[in-house]
């Protein structure tokens, strides 16, 4: 996981929540909502124009 | 000071993230000594306990669940408030206790990293150990501790494990803090006293804990903790906004906010703090804000991300040696749970059939306890009738209160049935992942997934359904969705629907039997209702409640067994908050309905006479204007205000307002009777029929629509904890309720002349 785009707020609560650079993530259930895992835990999240989570693949 | 009174209650405030069974430990500390109110001005509910550790009394405060202190959102900022003993209604908070999921410790390390900020006593739970480990996590407790310096006690909240050891560690919170503000008190002028929260106390705190533990065998810190983790450049710009704002708040003789509000002050770009904080609009503040971020914004450290960050980087330096994490991760239970769940076809399919089942059950189940207890109030009501004179006081007791309590009652076997399905699906985790399917349909109408079980609770009844909103933390969601339960169609209306389609409505046959005009009808109004909700929380998410939301985030918990504890104690709880809150008020308007009707009273007056003559018969009179473009006759006008309690109730008021029911028959024939009657009735002095097919079919769609449901309106005043949006929701339902009647009326009359001409 690279980094988050977004309002500062949005992003900010998004990376309390553990979303925040250098972790894996995995996407669990593509589709809109998704559900994405990160370690030991899901979060499902909505397709938002105002905020977009940037990622490196891992191999 | 009190403080060194002996039996003074020690105040803790359970905090922690989500989903890490707060209310399971809450329980299982407290039990039934628990009690849930409001707090003043906000809608976040507060949930306080009682227990007593050796002969002393201990009050927990259940803090809603939280990721993080940043003082955003309501939830959030009532707790800073609560924690800072801000708020009066709590008084001063003595110690926190945290409880973190050892399977997620990074993450809810990060709140503890705030509380800690806070200087208050701390002592941390870690629930969920043996989940952790079956997915090869190990965490070596003693290690953490002597990094904290604080009391870490693990614990398995739903079995209620490690509950004993913990009330030790509260107790021994407790007593250092009793000899601390012993020896302290004496020392330390009393203008210091109130600033628990400058960061001197952190240090005080965690040297004090390392030396004089109660328990004798923590070791003092391998690694004191600093005060904060965010970085000193950041410290310095807290300092010096610091001063600014006690040297304003000298000239103001106010008090100035504490030390980690001002480090929020700093953290916060959307201005919420600001504007909660600094009253006065002062764009000196906001611009002397601004600057301090751009400062930091140079040298690195951009605001907000410099404090996840550095609170991150501090919670992995503490983690670091103390967790060890299996190489890859491994697919647990709940995964294998969730392929199925959150599939789009199987998963959609079997939240269809747990929700039929939950509701079929909840039909089945709560009708025979409700028929007792209607059965009950009618024995009581009769009792009194034989065995009391006549007069103001019988009826008063028969017509007025023992309607209104019977009332009452009869929802409450619905609502315990219902939360405690709610509660079960909720504490075993299903309830994100029902909201994950059915976000996709919900976003349409502007709403997320978590609005879809409370309203199609509302089909059930807009009570439990109102009350189910309190799942969903966005503020404007919720109160849509609040706002638009009455809407959805409830059982209630069908007596109105059933007396009515079965009088007007031809019972005509289309595709040879399959389909009949009464059936029709009768979808056409669910539909009706449907379509009114949906096109209210559009209008509702565009105009009012407009504002830009959030991007939607929900975390999908763990799956786990339920404890019966956390339900049984939901049900009796949800039941609890309804017969206090929705109950009293019930109880006072149908006593004032009552007393419309019963006042002013001729004792030689006939029953229809004194109907007629009563506050409620002149009242539906001087409305007659404004009911007749909709084809009603006084007598509805006043059956409809009549109503106003619950809808139901217009049934038995047009039989009153007809003189339908007079002889004793079975319940067939009088139904039949009723239609007859209905049928002859005609405009006073006239031969004219007041009834028509048009005329039926405005008051279902009115009844379709309108507010009359005064348990509804007292359950939004408790959920919204103000007068405003129960108002508004009955002014803007009935206006509705109205316009689509006299629309349904005149068209329908058109469109019948049409047809007869044609």
């Amino acid at each position: 996981m690279d980094r988050i785009l977004g309002h500062p707020d949005h992003v900010h609560r998004l990376e309390e929540f553990g979303l925040r650079r250098g972790i894996k993530i995995e996407m669990f259930r593509p589709g809109n909502p998704c559900i994405i895992r990160l370690a030991g835990n899901k979060v499902c999240l909505r397709d938002d124009s105002l905020l977009r989570v940037m990622v490196e693949p891992l191999a | 000071m009190t403080l060194s009174a002996p039996t003074r209650t020690f105040t803790v405030a359970l905090v922690g993230n989500p989903n890490t069974g707060k209310s399971t430990l809450f329980s299982g500390l407290v039990g039934v000594h628990q009690r849930v109110g409001n707090y003043p001005g906000v809608t976040v509910e507060k949930k306080t306990g009682q227990m007593e550790i050796d002969g002393r009394p201990f009050e927990i405060i259940d803090l809603p669940g939280l990721y993080s202190l940043a003082a955003r959102s309501r939830d959030e900022m009532v707790a800073v408030d609560l924690l800072l003993g801000r708020r009066s209604e709590v008084g001063v908070v003595d110690a926190v206790l945290c409880l973190v999921d050892a399977s997620n410790l990074e993450r809810n390390l990060y709140l503890v990293s705030q509380v800690l900020e806070l200087g208050l006593p701390a002592v941390l739970a870690i629930n969920m150990l043996d989940v952790a480990e079956r997915h090869g996590v190990r965490i070596n407790l003693e290690k953490l501790r002597q990094r904290l310096g604080v009391p870490i006690v693990a614990v398995q909240a739903n079995r209620r494990i490690g509950l004993t050891q913990l009330r030790a560690a509260l107790a021994s919170v407790e007593a250092q803090s009793r000899v601390a503000a012993s020896t302290t008190a004496n020392r330390e002028p009393a203008k210091e006293m109130p600033c628990r929260a400058c960061r001197c106390d952190m240090t005080f705190l965690t040297g004090k804990r390392c030396s004089g533990a109660a328990s004798g065998d923590e070791e003092p810190c391998a690694q004191p903790l600093g005060r904060t983790p965010l970085p000193e450049a950041f410290e310095h710009e807290v300092t010096s906004l610091e001063s600014e704002l006690v040297a304003e708040s000298r000239l103001s003789n106010a008090d100035p906010p504490p030390r980690c509000l001002v480090r929020r002050l700093l953290l916060d770009r959307s201005g919420c703090l600001q504007r909660a904080l600094l009253a006065e609009a002062d764009t000196r503040w906001a611009n002397r804000i601004e600057a301090a971020q751009a400062r930091l914004a140079a040298a690195g450290y951009s605001v907000p991300s410099v404090e996840t960050t550095a609170r991150y980087d501090w919670a992995r330096r503490v983690l670091d040696g103390v967790v060890v994490e299996p190489r890859s991760y491994r697919a647990t239970t709940s995964d294998r749970i969730d392929r199925v769940l959150t599939h789009r076809v199987w998963g959609t399919a079997i939240f269809a059939v747990v929700m039929v089942t939950v509701f079929q059950s909840v039909f089945v189940w709560a009708r025979p306890a409700t028929q007792w207890i209607q059965s009950l109030t009618t024995a009581a009501s009769d009792y009194l009738t034989v065995h009391m004179a006549e007069g103001a006081w019988r009826s008063l007791l028969v017509d007025g209160a023992l309607t209104g309590v019977g009332a009452i009652l009869a929802f409450l076997p619905q609502i315990v049935i219902l939360f405690g399905f709610l509660a079960l699906l909720e504490d075993c985790g299903y309830m994100a992942r029902a909201a994950f399917l059915m976000d996709r349909l919900m976003v349409r109408v502007g709403l997320s997934g978590k609005s879809f079980i409370p309203l199609l609770s509302s089909f059930g009844c807009a009570v439990p359904g109102i009350m189910a909103a309190r799942v969903i933390e966005d503020e404007r969601d919720r109160l849509t969705t609040i706002l638009i339960a009455p809407l959805v169609t409830c059982p209630a209306r069908l007596q109105v629907y059933a007396l009515l389609i079965a009088a007007f409505i031809p019972t005509q046959a289309y595709l040879g039997g399959l389909l009949n005009l009464q059936g029709l009808t009768l979808a056409g109004l669910y539909v009706l209702g449907i379509l009114a909700a949906v096109l209210c929380a559009m209008l509702f998410k565009r105009t009012i409640l407009r504002g830009r939301t959030p991007p939607f985030m929900m975390e999908l918990p763990s799956y786990k067994w339920p404890s019966p504890q956390t339900v049984l104690l939901r049900m009796a709880e949800r039941g609890c908050i309804f017969l206090r809150t929705a109950g009293t008020l019930i109880l006072g308007v149908s006593i004032l309905i009552w007393a419309a009707l019963y006042f002013p009273h001729d004792p030689t007056a006939t029953h229809q006479e004194q109907q007629r003559d009563s506050c409620l018969g002149r009242a539906g009179r001087i409305i007659e204007p404004a009911v007749r473009p909709l084809g009603w006759d006084w007598r509805i006008g006043c059956a409809v205000i009549g109503s106003l309690p619950a809808r139901e109730l217009v049934v038995a008021n047009l039989g009153v307002m007809y003189h339908l029911n007079d002889e004793q028959s079975d319940s067939d024939t009088q139904n039949a009777r009723w239609h007859e009657k209905l049928h002859a009735v005609t405009w006073d002095g006239t031969d004219r029929r007041v009834y028509s097919v048009p005329v039926a079919l405005g008051i279902m769609v009115f009844f379709a629509l309108c507010a009359q449901c005064m348990p509804t309106l007292a359950v939004i005043r408790r959920e919204t904890n103000s007068w405003r949006w129960p108002a508004f929701t009955f002014a803007y339902m009935t206006g509705l309720a109205y316009v689509a009647a006299l629309v349904t009326y005149q068209v329908g009359t058109w469109v019948g002349n049409v047809w007869c001409v044609g």
